[in-house]
């Protein structure tokens, strides 16, 4: 009786949130105070997948959500939601009956890293895909080191791990198991000899601490590495990219499919190989979901195209405290290779928390921007000081360097002395301050 | 006269951009026409600290300290030696703990008195310390797990924010030319002033700053300096 309670409650809450365009947390988190253990008592589907990790979350949920349903598949999904645990339990609760029972095929979850734990603890999920482990708001996570074993603690010997192979720090829960699938990029054309980006966080074995060595890298310190002392080393990979091209945006998998990307970006195609992996698994097939991946446009507007004042633009959303998410976007701009100007934002660091931490610009690899196509680079927002001062150090010249405190005077500047294409980079606290200065 | 850095452990204890202290020292000090030389060594090197006017170390991860801290206690005399000799020392997030007596359990390199202890949560806060070499306060951001006790040589004195434990208002250790503290990062980037005074050690005379090089760095510091101090 007390269960049926909760569950309509949660539903009238959840209608209620939606109308009023509130989050998805409240339902439940009011449902878990009234019965903490809410979720073990509604039957859910056999096929769970949880996605986790620092970078890749969204975009993989999205992308397997979306080739389980073309294939036929009822699906629920956390993807509008909150990736706590009380937005997963929300969730839950709107996507089952008033009996309990969840009828879906698959629930496809995405979990916040620091919260996978908890939330694993009122079900079992049959897959649990962690994309990577990176420096991330660091602020907040400390390092990924202890992120590592905050994760670890929700890995029980049941659960099927689908790991990135490329990944030294997140393919150590790996390390010594069986039910583990992974997937990764092999050498191409693109992969490096030595780390080429400003720190290198794979330089030692993160299972011994002794020296890690390498034989290519892709970015930062993904790439194939083995441990000469523990052993630990990258595994080959039962999916993998061999081969990509990011002028064309063909990515080969398992040397048999070509698939045509949309966004053309080295994280894409690790995001859509995860998707491709895990939905094999369950049991679609290879050529039915290649057929979904080809073309395949992502739906989160994390990139968005618009036109400024005869400017072709774009915004890259990347996010702030995480280093390999600004390297991304400066890499698609600098691969581009067309005359632009870059315009850089800091003005708050996160929407959720304050902070005034700005370390984390030093582990960005601005050097990029020194390419012949970026004609000015425009930084601003409250922490634009910062900004200057890490340019100062990349070697760009200072003569391409605007500086703007003040958000209108920004506007201004790339509105009237832009060169060429424009590349908004900056996070979701800050996005909308440029989105909505651009119309006035 | 060449000034030469050693920057110790730059490949792993690195986890927080701490390269920018010394991108933004040897500037500092080529700015100033004094010739600067910057060596870094790591875990597998031998050290001649001697060799050198001043060693930086930064913030690792709790295993990389570990690491980091099997491979100094071999240096502990020299350590001692270089310090009672007036060498400059800048130690910043958890690098500074390995000079105590013990982190945990473990025996540490013991140079000074305190003791460091593993705190469950990660503590982090951004915050305002105030020394007594400089005036102006040093603005920053601390990320631990730990609280640091009986520490007879603090460096500043808390203004805002966090300090090594909850029971007092003290962070750090300053004695003789070594400086440690748990704001993270590139703290020199941050504070021009605080820059101004390591140099100056390192000359060791005062300096005619030119502060027009450094206009946007103080703009910089008065806004954070500004805007922590309203969240008081």
């Amino acid at each position: 009786m007390k269960r049926l309670f909760i569950i309509l409650l949660a539903k009238i809450l959840y209608w209620i949130g939606k109308k009023l365009g509130k989050g998805s947390s409240l339902p439940g988190q009011i449902a878990l105070k009234l019965d903490k253990n809410i979720l073990q008592k509604i039957k859910l589907p056999e096929n769970i997948i949880v996605i986790t990790g620092s970078n890749g979350k969204t975009s993989t949920t999205e992308i397997i959500c979306n080739i389980l349903e073309k294939n036929g598949y009822s699906v629920g999904c956390n993807s509008e939601g909150s990736n706590q645990t009380e937005g997963v339990t929300t969730m839950i609760l709107n996507a089952c009956n008033l009996k309990g029972e969840v009828k879906r095929d698959v629930l496809v979850i995405e979990s916040d890293e620091r919260y996978t734990r908890h939330t694993l603890k009122y079900f079992d999920a049959k897959y649990l895909i962690v994309t990577n482990l990176y420096r991330d708001q660091m602020t907040r996570n400390g390092h990924p080191e202890l992120i590592y074993d905050i994760v670890k603690e929700a890995i029980d010997d049941k659960v099927h791990l689908i790991l990135n192979a490329d990944d030294p720090l997140s393919s150590l829960y790996g390390y010594h198991r069986e039910n583990v699938t992974y997937f990764g990029m092999n050498e191409n054309a693109l992969s490096t000899k030595e780390n080429v980006s400003v720190y290198n966080d794979g330089k030692y074995c993160p299972n011994c601490k002794e020296k890690m060595q390498y034989d290519y890298f892709h970015f930062a310190h993904i790439g194939s590495y083995h441990c000469l002392n523990c052993g630990h080393e990258r595994k080959e990979p039962q999916y993998a990219i061999t081969n990509i091209d990011l002028q064309t945006g063909e990515v080969e998998i398992n040397q048999k499919y070509k698939i045509k990307m949309n966004l053309r970006s080295i994280y894409n195609a690790y995001n859509m190989l995860a998707a491709f992996a895990v939905t094999n698994l369950i049991g679609v097939e290879e050529k039915n979901i290649i057929s979904v991946l080809t073309d395949y446009v992502i739906k989160n507007d994390r990139v968005q195209n618009f036109t400024l004042n005869g400017h072709e633009a774009m915004l890259l959303t990347s996010k702030h405290e995480n280093s390999i998410s600004y390297d991304q976007s400066l890499l698609y701009i600098t691969r581009e290779n067309k005359p632009c100007t870059v315009v850089i934002i800091v003005d708050a660091v996160s929407r959720k928390y304050f902070t005034s931490e700005t370390s984390w610009l030093w582990d960005i690899d601005f050097e990029l921007l020194k390419a012949d196509c970026v004609k000015k680079i425009v930084l601003a927002g409250k922490y634009v000081h910062d900004l200057v001062t890490r340019f100062q150090y990349t070697g760009i010249s200072q003569d391409k360097i605007i500086a703007k405190e003040n958000l209108d005077e920004m506007m201004n500047e790339v509105k009237e002395n832009s060169i060429g294409n424009i590349y908004v980079v900056t996070c979701f606290s800050d996005r909308m301050k440029f989105m909505n200065r651009r119309k006035e | 006269m060449t000034i030469k850095i050693l920057h110790l452990y730059a490949d792993i204890m690195n986890l927080y951009g701490e390269y920018g202290n010394i991108k933004v020292l040897e500037h500092a000090l080529k700015l100033n026409n004094i010739n600067v030389l910057v060596e870094k060594k790591t875990v597998d090197d031998e050290l001649l600290l001697n060799d050198y006017n001043m060693i930086y170390i930064g913030c690792g991860t709790e295993k990389n300290q570990e690491k980091v801290l099997e491979h100094l206690k071999k240096y502990k005399d020299d350590i001692k030696k270089y310090i009672e000799n007036n060498g400059i020392i800048l130690a910043t997030g958890n690098s500074y703990e390995m000079f105590g007596k013990q982190i945990c359990e473990k025996e540490a390199l013991g140079i000074f008195d305190f003791y460091v202890e593993r705190t469950k949560d990660r503590i982090t806060s951004d915050v305002i310390y105030q020394s007594k070499c400089i005036e102006n306060e040093i603005v920053g951001f601390v990320n631990k797990m730990s609280n640091i006790t009986h520490n007879l040589n603090p460096f500043f004195k808390v203004c805002f924010g966090i300090g090594e434990n909850e029971n007092n208002d003290y962070e750090g250790v300053q004695y003789k030319n070594f400086y440690g503290t748990y704001v993270l990062g590139p703290l020199l980037a941050r504070n021009p002033y605080f820059l101004k005074y390591i140099v100056e050690k390192l000359a060791k005379k005062k300096i005619s700053w030119n502060w027009k090089d450094y206009e946007n760095e103080r703009q910089g510091y008065e806004l954070v300096l500004e805007e922590l101090k309203n969240r008081e």
